[in-house]
C-alpha cells in the first residue's frame, strides 16, 4: 500500500506536461506584429500539415488586432481549427513602427509563456508591414520561416553581413548595464506585388522575396533608434570577441581586385590611465585568396606582405568607422562599459577610447600561385 | 510378492505376459521395449534352456542391467520405464531392454548457430546426459539422479563440477528438488518454476537446447538439471547478461563480437524505448523535435483517426498475433501469412489512411531489436517492459519514461537470481567482460561470483 501512494505521488506532484496530439495542432513557425493606431495587429503563421501529392500552401496566415500581444494571439483561436503550438517558433518580425515605439513591450508575453521557446530570430522588418512578409512563399525552403532564419544565420556566418539575434540573447544583453543588443533588418522585394499565391513558387525567379539587408539595428532602452551601415556592420562583428568569417575584396593594382576571406580572432585588453580607460582590441585576421586577377605572382613573399598591408588598412577603416559610430551613438551596442564592469573595474562614466591592433596574414592562397593572365604573360 | 496379483491388476492392452510354463512369466509392455532384443535374449534362452529357477537365469541372460524386485513399487517403475520383467516361481527380475523412442540427435532449430557446434538435446534422457559427458571427460562431473513427480516418475538428473560448482548451492538445490512435489512433469519448466518461486518477469534459468551452451555453463560452475523427455535443460543460476550473450559469441573473432554486443545492448534499449519515446516525444514534449522532423510527424498523422497511442498498442497487438501465429502455422501456410501480415496489414493500413507509417516503422523497428535475442524468456520480458513503458510515455509523456525506467533499473538490481545478484556490479572486471570480450588466451579466470575456485590453468 505505501508503494502504491508513493507512487501516487510521482504522477500527482508533476505538471510539466501537456497532452496533445500532433494532428490536433497547429504550428506556429512565425509572428509578425504591426501597428495600427494604438492597438496591435499580430499575424501567426502557421504550418498546413499535408502529404506531399496534395496541392496548395503549405502556411496559412492568421490576423487579429489587440492591445497586448496574447489577447491578440488567444483571439487568433477563434479563426484556427487548431490549436496553436509555439514551441517551435522561428522567427518573430516587427514593423519599423513597432521597433521605434519600444521592441521590448512586445515580447514580454514570449518571454513569459513556458509553451513558446525563447530562442527564435528577432528581425526588424524595413519595408511594409509584416502581416505581408509572413504571407510570401518561399522556394527552396517549404517553411518561409525557416528560409528567413538560414538565410540570415548563414550571412552572419560566413560574410559577417549581418548579425542574428535571438530572443534569449536579446533579454540578456537588454537587462546587462553598458551593453545593447543589436538587431538584423529585412526586407522584401517588390513589395507591391503579392507573393501569397502559388504563382511565387511556381517560378524560377520568385516575385516577391525576402533578403537581408546589410545593416544592424541600434538599441536603446529596447526602441530602435538608429542603424549600422554596410562597413560599420563589418567592423561590428570583427570588435565582437570570437570567431568570425567575412569576404573582403579590394584593389590590387591600378584596375584588378583581389577578393579574399577572412577569418579573424578578437581578444582585448582593458587599460586605465589617468581617469580614462583605453580599450585595446587585438585582431589576429588570417585569409585565404579566392580570386585573383593581378599579374604578380602571389609565392612572391613581397607581394604577399603588401597585399596584407593594404588588408589591414581596409579592415582598419572599417573598424574605425564603427568605432566613430560608437562614439557619437546613444547606443552601446559596442558594450564598451559592460566589459569595463565584467573587469572589476570601478566604472563611473569615464572617458574611454578605443584602440584596435589588427594583425592580418594570408595563409592560403589557393591551388595556383599566379593569377591566369600573370601565367599568360609569363609565358610568353 | 505374488504373480496372480499381477495378473490380476495389470489391465493394459499394451502391457504383454508371456507364460512359458506354470511357473515362468515375462512381461513388459511392449511399446516403449524393444522388442527383438526380448525375443533374442530373453525368450530364446529362456526356452533353449528350459529355465525354471533362478540360478539358471543368472547363467543363461546376457544384460547389462538385472535388478532384484522386492515389492509392487519398484516392479511398476521398472515395468513401465521399460524394463523386461520375468517371474520365476513369484520371485521377480528385471532386464534392461529399452527402446528408443526418440527422433535421435538433430541440429538445434531454436538456438541457431553459424560456427558452433550444432548437435541440440533429444528428448532422450541418456542421450542427453551423454552429450555432456562427451564433452566434459571430467572425473570431477557429478550426476545426481533423482526422480520426481508422483505419476509421471520422471528422472532427473543435476550435473555439476565438483571442484568447480559452489557446494552450499549445490545443497540447496539438491534440497529443493528433493522437496517437489508434484504428480506430472510435462517439461523441464515445470522443474524451473518450481525451483524458483519468486514472481520474476526476468528468466533466472536459462533453458536450451544446446549441449555446448550446457557444458560451457557447467564450467562456469553453474548447474545444469536435465529432465526425462524434455529437449530443452535447465541451467541455473542464470543472469541478466547470460540471456544477451550467445553461445556462438565465443566461436568468433573476439573484437568483432564486441562490436555486436554492443549492438546488441542498443537492439535491448532499442526494443524497450522507441514506441514510448516516439509516443512521448509527439504528444508531450514536442519542442524537443526538430521542426523539420515534427512537421514530417505532423504529416503522416493528418487524417489518422486514432490518438497515437491507441495506434501503437494496436500494431503492436496486431504484431504480436502474428509472430505468434508464426510459430503455431503449419510450414506450408508460412508464404500465405507472410502475404497476409506484410501487405494487407501494413501497406493496406497505411493507404487506407488507418495507421501512420512512421507508426509502422517505429512498431517494427522495436519488433525487429527483439529477434536478436535467441532466449523466449527475455524477449516476453521485455515485451512486458515495452508495455509498461509504452503506457506511462502515454500519461505523462518523457517523465513517464524516466519513471518507468527507474522501475526497470530497481527491479533488475533488486532481483535475485537463487542466490545471486541478477546483475553483479561488485566485480568491475566481470562486468566488463560481459560487454568486451577478451581473447581466448586471457580467458584464465572464471567469474567470481560464482565460484571460488576462479582459475583456470
Amino acid at each position: 500500500m505505501k508503494k502504491i501512494i508513493l507512487l501516487l505521488f510521482i504522477f500527482l506532484f508533476t505538471g510539466c506536461f501537456n497532452y496533445g496530439e500532433l494532428n490536433k495542432m497547429a504550428i506556429v513557425t512565425s509572428i509578425g506584429i504591426d501597428k495600427v493606431k494604438d492597438k496591435y495587429l499580430v499575424s501567426v503563421q502557421v504550418i498546413n500539415a499535408k502529404k506531399d501529392n496534395e496541392k496548395g500552401s503549405n502556411i496559412t496566415v492568421y490576423t487579429q488586432k489587440g492591445h497586448t500581444i496574447f489577447e491578440a494571439l488567444r483571439e487568433t483561436t477563434l479563426k484556427s481549427p487548431k490549436k496553436l503550438y509555439g514551441g517551435h517558433m522561428e522567427k518573430l518580425v516587427l514593423s519599423k513602427e513597432v521597433a521605434e515605439d519600444g521592441i521590448i513591450n512586445v515580447i514580454d508575453s514570449f518571454e513569459r509563456i513556458s509553451d513558446i521557446k525563447n530562442e527564435f530570430n528577432i528581425i526588424i522588418l524595413e519595408n511594409g508591414k509584416a502581416y505581408n512578409l509572413l504571407k510570401i512563399l518561399t522556394t527552396s525552403e517549404n517553411i518561409p520561416a525557416e528560409y528567413v532564419k538560414h538565410t540570415i544565420d548563414i550571412a552572419s556566418k560566413y560574410t559577417s553581413l549581418t548579425y542574428s539575434t535571438k530572443l534569449d540573447e536579446f533579454l540578456s544583453l537588454y537587462l546587462k548595464k553598458g551593453i545593447d543588443p543589436v538587431i538584423p533588418l529585412i526586407k522584401v522585394n517588390n513589395y507591391n506585388k503579392d507573393g501569397s499565391t502559388l504563382e511565387n513558387i511556381n517560378t524560377s525567379s520568385p516575385i516577391s522575396k525576402i533578403s537581408t539587408i546589410e545593416k544592424l539595428g541600434l538599441t536603446k532602452n529596447g526602441k530602435l533608434i538608429d542603424y549600422l551601415n554596410k562597413n560599420e556592420t563589418i567592423g561590428y562583428n570583427f570588435l565582437k570577441k570570437g570567431k568570425n568569417k567575412t569576404i573582403i575584396s579590394l584593389k590590387c593594382d591600378n584596375n584588378n581586385y583581389i577578393s579574399l576571406t577572412l577569418s579573424n580572432k578578437t581578444k582585448y585588453k582593458i587599460k586605465k590611465d589617468n581617469n580614462k580607460y583605453f580599450v585595446k582590441y587585438i585582431l589576429n585576421i588570417s585569409g585565404t585568396v579566392n580570386e585573383y586577377n593581378c599579374d604578380k605572382d602571389l609565392n612572391n613573399k613581397k607581394n604577399l606582405r603588401r597585399i596584407e598591408k593594404k588588408v589591414k588598412k581596409k579592415i582598419d577603416n572599417y573598424l574605425n568607422q564603427t568605432i566613430n559610430k560608437q562614439y557619437n551613438s546613444n547606443s552601446k551596442f559596442l558594450g564598451l562599459e559592460n566589459i569595463i564592469y565584467l573587469q572589476n573595474y570601478k566604472y563611473n562614466n569615464e572617458k574611454i577610447i578605443v584602440k584596435t591592433n589588427t594583425n592580418v596574414l594570408i595563409k592560403d592562397i589557393g591551388q595556383t600561385n599566379k593569377s591566369l593572365k600573370g601565367a599568360k604573360k609569363d609565358e610568353e | 510378492m505374488n504373480i496372480n496379483y499381477v495378473l490380476k491388476n495389470i489391465k493394459n492392452p499394451d502391457v504383454k505376459i508371456r507364460k512359458i510354463n506354470n511357473l515362468v512369466y515375462i512381461i513388459f509392455i511392449e511399446s516403449i521395449c524393444n522388442t527383438s532384443v526380448i525375443n533374442d535374449f530373453i525368450v530364446k534362452p529362456i526356452i533353449k534352456y528350459k529355465i525354471n529357477n533362478m540360478k539358471d537365469l543368472n547363467n543363461n541372460i546376457y544384460n547389462s542391467q538385472k535388478i532384484k524386485i522386492y515389492d509392487y513399487k519398484k516392479f511398476y517403475k521398472l515395468l513401465y520405464s521399460g524394463f523386461c520383467i520375468i517371474c520365476i516361481n513369484n520371485k521377480f527380475i528385471g532386464f534392461e531392454t529399452k527402446g528408443t523412442l526418440d527422433s535421435g540427435i538433430l541440429v538445434s532449430t531454436n538456438e541457431k548457430s553459424i560456427k558452433g557446434p550444432k548437435d541440440a538435446f533429444t528428448e532422450n534422457y541418456q542421450i542427453n546426459i551423454g552429450l555432456i559427458r562427451k564433452r566434459i571427460r571430467s572425473n570431477n562431473l557429478v550426476i545426481k539422479e533423482m526422480t520426481v513427480g508422483k505419476d509421471s516418475i520422471t528422472n532427473i538428473s543435476m550435473i555439476y563440477m565438483k571442484n568447480i560448482c559452489n557446494k552450499n548451492f549445490v545443497k540447496k538445490i539438491e534440497k529443493k528438488l528433493n522437496l517437489i512435489n508434484i504428480d506430472y512433469v510435462a517439461n523441464s519448466n515445470y522443474i524451473s518454476e518450481l525451483l524458483d518461486k519468486n514472481n520474476n518477469i526476468f528468466p533466472t534459468t536459462l533453458s536450451t537446447e544446446r549441449p555446448d551452451l550446457a557444458s560451457f555453463s557447467i564450467m562456469k560452475g553453474k548447474i545444469i538439471i536435465i529432465v526425462e523427455n524434455s529437449p530443452q535443460v535447465l541451467v541455473l543460476p542464470t543472469f541478466f547478461i547470460d540471456h544477451i550473450k550467445t553461445q556462438d559469441d565465443y566461436y568468433q573473432n573476439s573484437k568483432n563480437i564486441t562490436i555486436t554486443r554492443i549492438i546488441r545492448f542498443i537492439a535491448l534499449i532499442l526494443s524497450i524505448l522507441v514506441p514510448s519515446l516516439y509516443l512521448a516525444l509527439t504528444t508531450f514534449n514536442q519542442e524537443t523535435l526538430p521542426l523539420s522532423l515534427l512537421i514530417n510527424f505532423s504529416m503522416q498523422r493528418e487524417g489518422i483517426p486514432f490518438p497515437s497511442f491507441i495506434e501503437a498498442l494496436l500494431l503492436w497487438l496486431i504484431f504480436e498475433i502474428l509472430k505468434e501465429s508464426d510459430t503455431r502455422i503449419p510450414y506450408v501456410f508460412g508464404t500465405s501469412m507472410s502475404i497476409v501480415g506484410a501487405l494487407v496489414l501494413g501497406d493496406a493500413s497505411v493507404s487506407a489512411g488507418l495507421i501512420s507509417p512512421i507508426m509502422i516503422i517505429i512498431i517494427s523497428i522495436s519488433a525487429i531489436s527483439t529477434f536478436l535475442f535467441s532466449d523466449n524468456d527475455m524477449v516476453n520480458s521485455l515485451r512486458f517492459y515495452k508495455l509498461l513503458f509504452l503506457l506511462l510515455s502515454s500519461i505523462v509523456g518523457i517523465y513517464g519514461i524516466f519513471i518507468s525506467s527507474l522501475i526497470l533499473i530497481i527491479k533488475l538490481c533488486n532481483m535475485k537470481s537463487y542466490d545471486y545478484d541478477y546483475i553483479n556490479f561488485e566485480n568491475k572486471k566481470d562486468l566488463f567482460d560481459s560487454l568486451i570480450l577478451s581473447k581466448k588466451y586471457k580467458f584464465n579466470k572464471r567469474e567470481s561470483y560464482l565460484t571460488k575456485n576462479i582459475k583456470r590453468r
